[in-house]
């Protein structure tokens, strides 16, 4: 992948992708719509405060150097430019977060919270392997055969570093900045592996909700969490070989501010939260019982805490991504079997 | 993954159109020893069963090695050199039945007989045949789609085998009465056109050109003295080479060594070729068109810093984001073609875009 010469005109390079030629083959090629990527650019260079003025502000962004086509995964757009029903006047805009930090608990009961062990996500194969799981990490460390209510939660919303806008109680801001704008992501790609990964669980809309006021006289917090049926992913809507995806609800967050920041425990995002969803996955049944694929595509017998016993696992990325926003997150995960 | 598609509209923003690209290719005589050098050399490839040779521009054993043409001989089975005592005589008689067979087809009075070349551009007139014939097959790899009528030149040495680069004895072949709209005929093999020695001024030529099949077919009058009669019934005094016997006649040579030995004598006297070749692209080209009001924002997450769009510092300012690559998509989502832009492309509600991506085949 050599870089496109940039000292002249402004040319495009275009290529069919492996999957083109395949539907060229099948007859199946039609084009209907495109998109625009950004994937090279580095917007922490554009420059507000260059001393010649604001024609210089982009100057290092137009100098970036721009990789050729080419065509397999790599070839997608990883995240994309997007438009907001002509609203030009956004400010700030929603990040996505995962929960993974114990001091972050926000289960609600009858769920488990998943948290992070070493930070990836575990993932047991086979109830020996809950067992085992259940002494060395404890419960909420992983989600297995035996453990099925677990979920990792991710959030969505304005988090920055000087609580700019802040989360107010009665949730004003959100109205303002998230609601206002059109920038609530209600549904979230989740894309797998399906080598890996044959299912996924999502928050059920109509019967979860996620509300709260945790200051003096108010409610306290009000969490519901019901997971929805197993979906199999189907369409892959990433572009990486092997991943497909499943499409899971996200869930209006509503966890106002409050006098004591007891709201801070119950939330990663520090300003006007958008929404939360929960992802539980299944692995697949050739993971169970044979190291096979372990063997092909992670590590075997090995002494994951210390404690003599030995496992197999494989190392997998999970892709979420809002369908307004686009915001999107990477979540590691381990799936684990002991030997 | 983009979250944001942007339909085309099939009647305004996409179209086809159909490019003619023409490469010149000379071919010089050193690639396959014109003259001078062993008959035995590495870039040509002979084969057990004996009806062409083929010629490459590297040693043929190389994965370097290009195919570039195929030389064979053959004649009628109504010519006077056919005779069971004549080597290889039905090969070269299969040989002159195959080519005639798929560039001319079957005779117009009796099916099972095929057509024979003629030279001039009416093969139903049953004239001026040449039955006697040399074939150089260019390779699809330099021909392309077609050879450019009116391009083609060969040059080629006539004179005696001993001395056959004396001035004036070689003769120069083009098509050069060809062009697009004439001095062409068309039959089942595509069109053809005739070449004519450059000194030539009687209406005969010397051989026959195949565009679209890219096949040369050059007469054995060609090397004879006495150009008056297209038969060859002439003694000749002009020579060809062979392996093992440089003292031959055109006519000893066709009946009395074999195709790939004639092959080696014919290599020899090509000096030079060159022509045009045809590439016809077809292209999709779709105006990826951006309205003001769009993709003025990114996903990209150095975007935003501590939530803020980095390219603002007010809500009023105006946002900016910045054009690399687009994506062309099926309905169901499916990344298709990509096209990068060579320099990022500023994107803002001050203007409006227009990306043309040609997608050709």
């Amino acid at each position: 992948m050599a870089f496109l010469d940039n000292s002249g005109d402004i040319i495009l390079d275009a290529v069919l992708t492996d999957v083109g030629r395949k539907r060229m083959a099948e007859g199946n090629f039609r084009i209907s719509q495109f998109a625009l990527g950004d994937d090279e650019v580095d917007y922490g260079l554009y420059n507000k405060n260059h001393p010649s003025g604001s024609a210089y502000y982009d100057l290092e962004i137009l100098q970036t150097p721009v990789l050729e086509a080419f065509t397999k995964t790599n070839a997608n757009i990883n995240y994309g430019l997007v438009s907001f029903n002509g609203n030009l006047n956004l400010l700030y805009l929603p990040t996505a977060k995962v929960v993974g930090s114990t001091s972050k608990e926000l289960a609600p009961a009858g769920n488990n919270q998943q948290f992070l062990t070493s930070s990836i996500f575990y993932l047991s194969a086979n109830s020996t392997t809950d067992t085992e799981l259940t002494t060395q990490i404890g419960k909420s460390y992983y989600r297995g055969i035996t453990n099925t209510n677990s979920v990792v939660f991710i959030e969505t919303g304005i988090s920055s570093s000087a609580e700019n806008p802040p989360r107010t109680r009665g949730l004003r801001n959100r109205t303002t900045y998230i609601v206002g704008n059109d920038l609530m992501d209600s549904n979230f790609d989740v894309s797998v592996d399906t080598r890996f990964i044959v299912g996924v669980q999502g928050p059920s809309a109509a019967t979860s909700n996620w509300t709260g006021d945790m200051s003096s006289g108010g409610s306290g917090p009000d969490f519901t969490l019901q997971l929805a049926g197993t979906t199999t992913p189907s369409t892959n809507r990433i572009g990486i070989d092997h991943y497909k995806t499943a499409i899971v609800s996200g869930i209006p967050n509503l966890l106002q501010a409050d006098e004591h920041d007891s709201w801070k425990k119950l939330s990663t995002i520090n300003g006007p939260p958008a929404a939360i969803t929960a992802i539980a996955l299944v692995p697949s049944a050739d993971l169970y019982s044979s190291a096979a694929s372990y063997s092909l595509y992670g590590k075997i017998a090995q002494d994951l805490f210390g404690d003599g016993n030995t496992y197999d696992y494989i190392d997998t990325i999970v892709y979420v991504v809002g369908k307004t926003t686009g915001v999107s997150v990477q979540v590691p995960f381990r799936i684990v079997r002991k030997r | 993954m983009p979250n944001q598609y942007q339909p085309f509209n099939l009647n305004t923003d996409i179209t086809s159109t159909k490019t003619l690209l023409h490469e010149a290719l000379p071919l010089t005589g050193t690639i396959y020893k014109f003259g001078t050098g062993s008959y035995i050399d590495e870039n040509i490839k002979n084969f057990s069963h004996g009806q062409f040779q083929s010629v490459y521009d590297y040693p043929y054993l190389s994965s370097s090695a290009n195919h570039i043409f195929d030389l064979a001989v053959g004649y009628d089975e109504t010519s006077v050199l056919s005779s069971s005592t004549s080597i290889q005589n039905s090969k070269k008689i299969n040989m002159y039945n195959q080519m005639t067979q798929v560039l001319l087809g079957y005779s117009k009075d009796t099916g099972e007989v095929v057509q024979k070349f003629e030279s001039d551009l009416n093969i139903n007139d049953d004239n001026r045949y040449m039955r006697e014939v040399f074939f150089v097959n260019f390779s699809r790899l330099l021909t392309k789609d077609q050879i450019k009528k009116g391009s083609f030149s060969m040059k080629v040495a006539t004179g005696s085998w001993a001395d056959a680069t004396t001035a004036g004895a070689i003769k120069t072949l083009t098509d050069n009465l060809a062009t697009d709209t004439g001095g062409t005929a068309a039959v089942l093999g595509g069109e053809y056109g005739l070449l004519y020695t450059s000194s030539a001024s009687d209406t005969l030529a010397d051989g026959l050109i195949f565009y679209q099949a890219g096949i040369a077919v050059l007469t054995a009058s060609l090397f004879q003295n006495d150009s008056t009669t297209d038969t060859l019934q002439e003694d000749f005094s002009d020579q060809l080479g062979d392996l093992s016997q440089n003292q031959k006649t055109v006519r000893e040579a066709l009946t009395g060594s074999t195709i790939s030995a004639s092959c080696n004598a014919l290599r020899h006297r090509i000096a030079d070729i060159s022509f045009n070749n045809t590439t016809e692209i077809n292209s999709n080209i779709y105006f990826c068109r951006v309205p003001w009001n769009r993709y003025n924002y990114s996903t990209n997450p150095t975007y935003v810093s501590g939530a803020q769009i980095q390219v603002k510092s007010l809500a009023s300012d105006t946002p900016i984001a910045y054009v690399t690559t687009v994506g062309m998509y099926n309905s169901a989502g499916e990344l298709l073609a990509t096209a990068k832009l060579s320099e990022p492309l500023r994107k803002d509600p001050t203007n409006e875009l227009t990306l043309r991506v040609r997608l050709d085949y």
